[in-house]
């Protein structure tokens, strides 16, 4: 029990830490958002409280270092500077450390350094004395405290609603409306809604004065009191109402109230309108509006209200949600297993009750079939995790690289909430960061010559993810320099990988990228340069069962787009059988079947090609492949699937037709297997292989470059290219 | 500094708001659109470099709108605004889906996408 706390402590601390790291990175932006640097304050506490807890003492000790100078921080008597984040940063990198038990002698003479110079930031303030800075150098500047706006008591966000009706001479006075919105702006996320409606012609009105009032919709964590300091100076000459339209505690209807009730409550509509109103049968608004009871910018107010609540809720249920899902990730995986096993013997008995005759059978496989599709459903949703937060670590890694190089880089982020199986998320790790650094390094030029060349001195780096059918697309985008095909060209012949006088479309010599040890870099650098990051990239994309594809413009810049399945734990496939054996192929990759006679074959002259509607495919007979005895029937099926934007058909005896396919790892023995990713078990209990079609491509592009050499060679070929 | 203008006599008009609209201005600016809408049937208000805006301004565009329509004449603003301008128009709370005109919602200036505004 006390290792399995112990575990959940370190899984939540590496959790926060994270967290701290993104809300640090986003302080360097804005240094003086006190939203953000109370999160880096409560993300430090947390890690020492609990750490401390679990006889974490260390952490806690070494934690408490950096939560005592961001006490500074939000107290108002330091601020955020980049060499304070710096500093933090690297405590975060020496926690995860300690939690790992990975201290080595240098890293605790690191730790000791950062608290040395921790130590050195201002202490506490005796009275009388003026707060001054003890470390040296301009960095650390101090302030005067601020207003005590912040609601020390509450760390929830309250919304308030406040309706701001000021004087008509207000504008007179000189009073700038505008900023004060902006202070307000400043306590958290606000809405506001002008009503005009009160504005008279331009003969009627006196031009300075002011015929508008306010609704303002603000969701902060501080207290009423605070929001009134921020009017002080107006409240004598306005009516100023501020009423809580949500408490924050997560304990109501995520859906609010309904538009009328809020009508209602803002005193902008009487009851009995509101239920004239409801009689109708047109939807409440548009009422209100056609008879015009209520002026439409009143309307408008209440809904920009409604809107704001809702969403609120919604992202505070969808946050709750999360939090309380905290599932290790070992039984999560026991319970697909578990699932996987379920949806195979379903598939057994769905093959029982069709050669019975049974109809109550029939009946209860049906129910059981549809009861197990949804909770395999529901439990591959569980293993479903946003790609978000692994987007938000890509910060860190682009603001270290960009400072190390000299290169201004920004990271855009988009798609976070795509959602893809953890593991794959996991396994794409170290891909994205090989692209990425290949965009900082090779792609984004200097600042310098950016200038020059007419673009942005910042560089910018898009990462977005969205779904493609069973599929996530990840697309790595920069704004840098582009490849030169002819520098790949060239290189690639000297290499030897290509002869010099083949011609080679662009997209095949973008391919060249991947090949072990390629690089055009001039100089190795210890960012990238040594020509092992793009195989590795290529070889774990294909491992996820997924496709890489490069698009460049030089001058402009690269596209990398990763095709990555969902889910690999259970797929849908399409089951096909040659003689007695049994494949799987993935459903996701096929897309046609056609027929293969005796006439077409001999019609082909020994070369494995057909002809659909006009295109030629080329085809590998999987019979021969996988050197299976006996004669094939006089009509194939070809079963046609596309690999890397190619079409390449895969000749079998039959198809049988789709198959819920649960993934078993083959064993050992099987691992030097080409072409061949893994097994799944049929209703009967007997065994079906899943084909790997990249592995399979390949063997069918070698067979048609050398159409001359025999089966066994191309299968040796692809064997090779697998060491 | 005169900064702001009116072109095309005629029936058409044009009047051009540049420089700083604000509470210092407002008569002045209030003028200009009065002699506008009384002298074109039609009027397109263009904006040069706005260098600073306050709720007066916001305000008597809309008097100005009330004001075309009570005559009967047509004001239209430029689809585009100036990034101060729409700035000002953002804060201030003035975007909205419905215009106050119980005839014609849609006729009014601050109906436009957040990005536009």
């Amino acid at each position: 029990m006390i290792n399995e706390q112990t575990e959940m402590f370190k899984e939540e601390a590496f959790e926060l830490l994270e967290e701290l790291e993104t809300t640090l990175l986003e302080l360097e932006k804005e240094p003086g958002d006190m939203g953000l640097i109370g999160k880096v304050f409560r993300a430090l506490h947390t890690i020492k409280g609990s750490g401390s807890m679990f006889g974490f003492n260390e952490v806690a000790e070494f934690t408490h270092e950096v939560e005592d100078v961001f006490d500074f921080v939000r107290g108002g008597r330091l601020v955020a500077t980049k060499e304070l984040i710096d500093l933090t940063l690297s405590a975060g990198d020496i926690i995860k450390k300690m939690l790992g038990d990975e201290m080595t002698a240098a890293m605790k003479a690191q730790a000791e350094k950062i608290v040395t110079t921790l130590r050195s930031y201002p202490g506490e303030v005796q009275p009388g004395e003026e707060p001054k800075a003890k470390m040296a150098g301009e960095a650390i500047t101090l302030e005067p405290p601020p207003e005590p706006t912040e609601d020390k008591k509450g760390e929830r966000e309250i919304t308030y609603r406040i309706r701001f009706n000021p004087s008509l001479d207000i504008l007179q006075k000189g009073t700038n409306v505008l900023a004060l919105f902006d202070e307000l702006k400043e306590l958290g996320e606000i809405k506001i809604v002008a009503h005009l409606h009160q504005v008279p012609t331009l003969e009627q009105m006196v031009p300075d004065e002011c015929y508008i009032f306010w609704d303002i919709i603000l969701t902060t964590r501080v207290s009423k009191d605070a929001i009134r300091d921020i009017f002080i100076f107006v409240e004598n000459d306005s009516k100023i109402l501020i009423d809580v339209v949500d408490d924050g505690q997560g304990n109501e209807d995520k859906d609010y109230m309904k538009l009328g009730y809020i009508l209602v409550e803002r005193g902008d509509l009487s009851v009995d309108d509101m239920n004239k109103a409801l009689s109708s049968q047109k939807r409440f608004g548009e009422i209100l509006l056609e008879e015009g009871v209520v002026e439409a910018d009143k309307i408008e107010s209440a809904l920009v209200e409604q809107n704001h609540v809702r969403e609120l809720r919604n992202k505070r249920q969808k946050e709750e949600i999360v939090s309380s899902l905290r599932v290790p990730a070992d039984k999560a995986d026991r319970l697909v297993n578990l699932v996987g096993e379920l949806v195979t013997l379903q598939a057994r008995l769905g093959q029982l009750a069709e050669q019975s005759i049974d109809p109550e059978l029939i009946s209860v496989s049906e129910e059981t079939a549809r009861l197990v599709w949804d909770l395999r459903d529901s439990t591959m949703g569980i293993r479903m995790v946003p790609i978000g937060n692994s987007f938000s670590r890509f910060n860190r890694l682009v603001r270290d690289l960009s400072n190390t190089l000299e290169k201004e880089v920004e990271l855009i982020a988009r798609g976070g909430d795509t959602e893809l199986d953890k593991t794959v998320i996991e396994r794409l790790h170290d891909p994205l960061i090989h692209l990425i650094r290949n965009g900082i390094d090779h792609g984004i030029e200097t600042p310098v010559e950016r200038r020059r060349l007419g673009k942005s001195p910042k560089g910018k780096i898009t990462l977005t993810a969205s779904y493609s059918g069973a599929h996530v697309l990840i697309v790595i985008e920069d704004d840098g320099a582009g490849i030169d095909p002819v520098k790949i060209k060239k290189k690639a012949i000297e290499k030897g990988l290509i002869k010099p006088d083949v011609e080679i479309p662009v997209k095949d010599i973008y391919s060249l990228l991947f090949e072990p040890g390629f690089s055009t870099a001039q100089e190795i650098t210890n960012v990238s340069g040594r020509g092992v990051g793009m195989d590795v990239v290529k070889k774990n994309v294909d491992l996820l069962r997924g496709s890489v594809e490069i698009h460049s413009i030089k001058g402009k810049g690269t596209t990398i787009t990763l095709k990555i399945p969902l889910t690999l734990a259970i797929i849908d496939g399409l089951l096909v059988y040659i003689e007695t054996e049994h494949f799987i192929i993935p459903l996701s990759m096929v897309e046609e079947i056609v027929e293969l006679t005796d006439k077409d074959v001999s019609r082909s002259h020994g070369r494995q090609m057909t002809n659909i509607r006009g295109s030629i495919v080329p085809y590998i007979s999987l019979r021969e492949y996988f050197s299976i005895p006996g004669q094939p029937p006089p009509v194939q099926q070809i079963v046609v699937v596309e690999v890397e934007q190619r079409h390449i058909g895969f000749v079998v005896d039959m198809v049988i037709g789709k198959h819920q396919t649960v993934i078993k790892s083959l064993g050992k023995i099987y691992k030097q297997v080409a072409g061949l990713s893994g097994a799944t078990i049929l209703g009967d209990g007997s065994i079906a292989l899943i084909l790997d079609m990249s592995r399979l491509a390949l063997a069918a592009e070698i067979e048609d470059e050398n159409p001359v050499k025999n089966k066994s060679s191309y299968k040796s070929e692809v064997e090779r290219e697998e060491h | 500094m005169v900064d702001t203008s009116m072109k095309k006599p005629g029936k058409k008009g044009i009047l051009n708001l540049s420089g700083s609209l604000t509470i210092e201005r407002v008569e002045e600016l209030r003028e200009m659109f009065q002699n506008a809408i009384t002298r074109y049937k039609s009027l397109e208000v263009e904006f040069g470099e706005v260098t600073a805006v306050d709720v007066t301004a916001l305000q008597l565009c809309c008097a100005a709108h009330k004001t075309a329509r009570q005559q009967k004449k047509e004001i239209s603003f430029p689809a585009s605004l100036p990034p101060l301008l729409a700035q000002a128009v953002h804060m201030a709370g003035f975007l909205r889906k419905n215009g106050c005109f119980l005839e014609d919602r849609h006729d009014c200036f601050w109906i436009r996408p957040l990005s536009q505004s």
